[in-house]
């Protein structure tokens, strides 16, 4: 019985380890629950590591679902009172220095934000992941001493500024711990690497993470989130045009 | 001597007036093509100076490594010690710091309208170090005035009429700073301008470098500094040496972000063209000399023939070769003094013409080209020109009439009774 019993443990165990695995669209909505929340409200530092030195920027987000959000730069002096705001697919800036509501479209959204190594379009991101690509589970490996599964993303749409990304997700955490990001060539464009992550009420969040622009000079962009509180009341006017302006 | 050969020319037309106009053409078009090519070299070599090389530029190795001249965030930094240092060692230089960027004009009130792209500049436009007299800033105003406070600027005609803007008229400069950041400043247009350079006039805003080191957040840096020689010419040995020494000094290339400095010919493809420039100038002088030098070969044999009778009467009557063949080299001076003479009064006010009016090439240049090409190109007339019309004026007489008079060495004195008999 007992010999049975391990024998069928031999050969139905792989089939019912791999019934255990999520599937890659299983993954990709548990990792958008993990981050997502109504509203949000940030701090955060971003420090560029620049060819010829590092900058810091400071910055405070009010984040309500996927499409929009308000920035309000703080610091250094230079940038202090820079506002940016994304509604949909559209997005403003605000600069303090000239008084002037800048909008920023077409090849403009290629540029960097505030000579980071993100992109405008990088902040135009609307869609969750499991809306914008198809997912495809391609393996397992160990990353950072932590069990990893390996996700290769197709774009759905040809308009995506990515059309191809590959995650490497943490399988408790349900975090992208890195991502590379690639263009309809297969040329890598982008590389993202969480480097800290912090527990909050629904999970696990993202609290330090490298960007790097493989086309740029530099050693990337350090994101981190100073402080974070999820799902507070944001009045609808923060998301208005009129919020642009001193 | 001088004086018979002289009259004997001037009453016997045929052997002169031939020789005369010919070499008169020649010299005339000698005359004008050096003075047009040596106008237009010294143009190339000025207007590049002037608005993009200087007499040496430094700028960062890897800006130049990298062929991304403009490109802010590899400017030069530390700029004050750079130039204090640079003034120090090198006080024949006045040394200029330059800002060039590419931005956005926003022609429009509010939010973002009307744009054109822009090709941005910041000279130094008061203060002690001021480039107004130097880019002649005051005499290429087309309207309005220089700025005079922050914030102030001049755009080019061109643009000017692109965005429909009026003077006075507030504007919004877009662009990125030395860091990547957006930079955005708000100007007032004060006057329009035209360099005569249609690589610039297309899209030129020029503002006070002060302004725009702040704007593009570059405090203490400039994408170049130029170097010119106080001496007012550039002086291609002394740069050669002066940046050669300070590459060594500086081990150039050695760090991305140290300075290196350039020639004016190492920049903008001037080598290749300046070398070309003076080998067509050359090879066009020696054409010249050789293609006149043949033709008036041809017309010393011709006279010779026609002179048949006189030169074996004159051996007859006991004149000797050697005198008879010096003679006819002296005949072929005057013959080319006289041209000389000719040919300069023809081509010289000619090329005058163009060193004072110019020819306006503007729609010629097509194409793209590093090098800045002024519209108007104009001649210059130096004591080269008259060299360049008096060496093949000369040298092709003295050329042909040598080959030609050999005959004489070939005469034989027994029969010339015979000859002059028969004819």
């Amino acid at each position: 019985m007992k010999k049975t019993f391990l024998l069928a443990l031999a050969l139905w165990g792989p089939t019912l380890a791999w019934a255990a695995t999520p599937t890659a669209r299983q993954i990709l909505e548990r990792m958008d629950k993990n981050t997502f929340s109504q509203t949000q409200v940030s701090i955060s530092t971003m420090t560029v590591h620049g060819e010829r030195g590092d900058r810091n920027m400071t910055v405070q987000t009010w984040t309500q679902g996927k499409d929009r959000s308000f920035s309000l730069y703080l610091a250094p002096a230079r940038d202090k009172g820079t506002k940016m705001l994304k509604l949909g697919d559209k997005l403003w800036i605000y600069y303090p220095s000239a008084d002037k509501v800048v909008a920023i479209a077409g090849h403009m959204l290629k540029n960097s934000m505030m000579g980071s190594d993100l992109s405008y379009e990088d902040l135009m991101e609307n869609s969750s992941l499991v809306e914008a690509y198809e997912a495809q589970l391609v393996g397992e490996e160990t990353l950072l001493d932590r069990k990893v599964w390996v996700l290769e993303l197709t774009a759905k749409e040809p308009e995506r500024a990515y059309q191809k990304r590959k995650l490497w997700v943490d399988q408790q955490q349900y975090l992208a711990l890195r991502q590379e990001l690639f263009a309809q060539s297969g040329m890598l464009l982008k590389r993202i690497e969480v480097k800290e992550v912090m527990a909050t009420a629904k999970g696990w969040y993202p609290k330090r993470v490298l960007f790097k622009d493989v086309l740029k000079t530099g050693l990337g962009t350090q994101w981190q989130i100073e402080e974070l509180e999820l799902d507070p009341p944001i009045p609808a006017s923060r998301f208005n045009k009129s919020s642009l302006g001193r | 001597m001088i004086r018979f050969l002289t009259l004997g020319l001037v009453r016997d037309k045929h052997r002169s007036w031939g020789p005369v106009a010919m070499v008169a053409l020649g010299v005339a078009l000698c005359v004008l093509l050096e003075a047009w090519m040596s106008g237009a070299r010294n143009s190339y070599i000025e207007t590049n100076a002037l608005l993009s090389t200087g007499h040496v530029k430094i700028q960062t190795a890897k800006a130049i490594g990298d062929h991304q001249e403009k490109a802010l965030d590899l400017a030069l930094l530390g700029l004050g010690d750079l130039v204090g240092e640079l003034e120090k060692n090198q006080p024949d230089l006045e040394w200029v710091p330059r800002v060039y960027f590419g931005a956005l004009l926003d022609a429009s009130l509010n939010e973002t309208g009307t744009q054109a792209p822009v090709a941005g500049m910041g000279f130094a436009l008061w203060g002690g170090k001021s480039e107004v007299e130097r880019l002649k800033l005051r005499q290429n105003l087309t309207q309005g005035r220089l700025p005079v406070e922050p914030n102030q600027a001049l755009v080019s005609d061109r643009l000017f009429k692109t965005l429909g803007l009026h003077l006075g008229q507030k504007v919004t400069m877009i662009g990125s700073d030395f860091n990547g950041s957006m930079a955005v400043v708000n100007l007032e247009v004060v006057g329009t301008l035209r360099f005569g350079v249609a690589q610039l006039d297309k899209g030129a805003l020029v503002m006070n470098l002060g302004d725009v080191q702040r704007v593009l957040a570059l405090e203490d840096g400039a994408t170049e500094l130029l170097g010119f020689f106080k001496a007012g010419r550039y002086l291609p040995e002394r740069a050669a040496a002066l940046a050669k020494h300070y590459n060594l000094e500086h081990h150039s290339g050695e760090t991305p972000f140290g300075p290196r400095m350039l020639t004016l010919e190492e920049q903008n493809d001037l080598e290749s063209l300046l070398k070309t420039v003076e080998a067509t100038g050359a090879a066009t002088t020696w054409v010249f000399v050789l293609v006149l030098g043949v033709l008036l070969l041809n017309a010393g044999l011709m006279g010779g023939v026609r002179r048949y009778g006189e030169l074996g009467l004159r051996l007859a009557l006991g004149e000797s070769k050697r005198h008879l063949y010096l003679s006819l080299v002296a005949e072929s001076l005057v013959v080319g003094l006289t041209g000389c003479t000719l040919g300069l009064a023809l081509g010289l006010p000619f090329a005058l013409y163009l060193q004072n009016h110019g020819l306006d090439l503007q729609g010629m240049i097509t194409g793209q080209t590093a090098m800045l090409i002024s519209d108007t190109i104009r001649a210059e007339v130096s004591l080269k020109t008259l060299a360049a019309g008096l060496l093949p004026g000369l040298l092709a007489p003295l050329l042909g009439s040598s080959l030609a008079g050999l005959v004489i060495f070939g005469r034989d004195t027994s029969q010339l009774f015979k000859e002059l008999e028969a004819t």
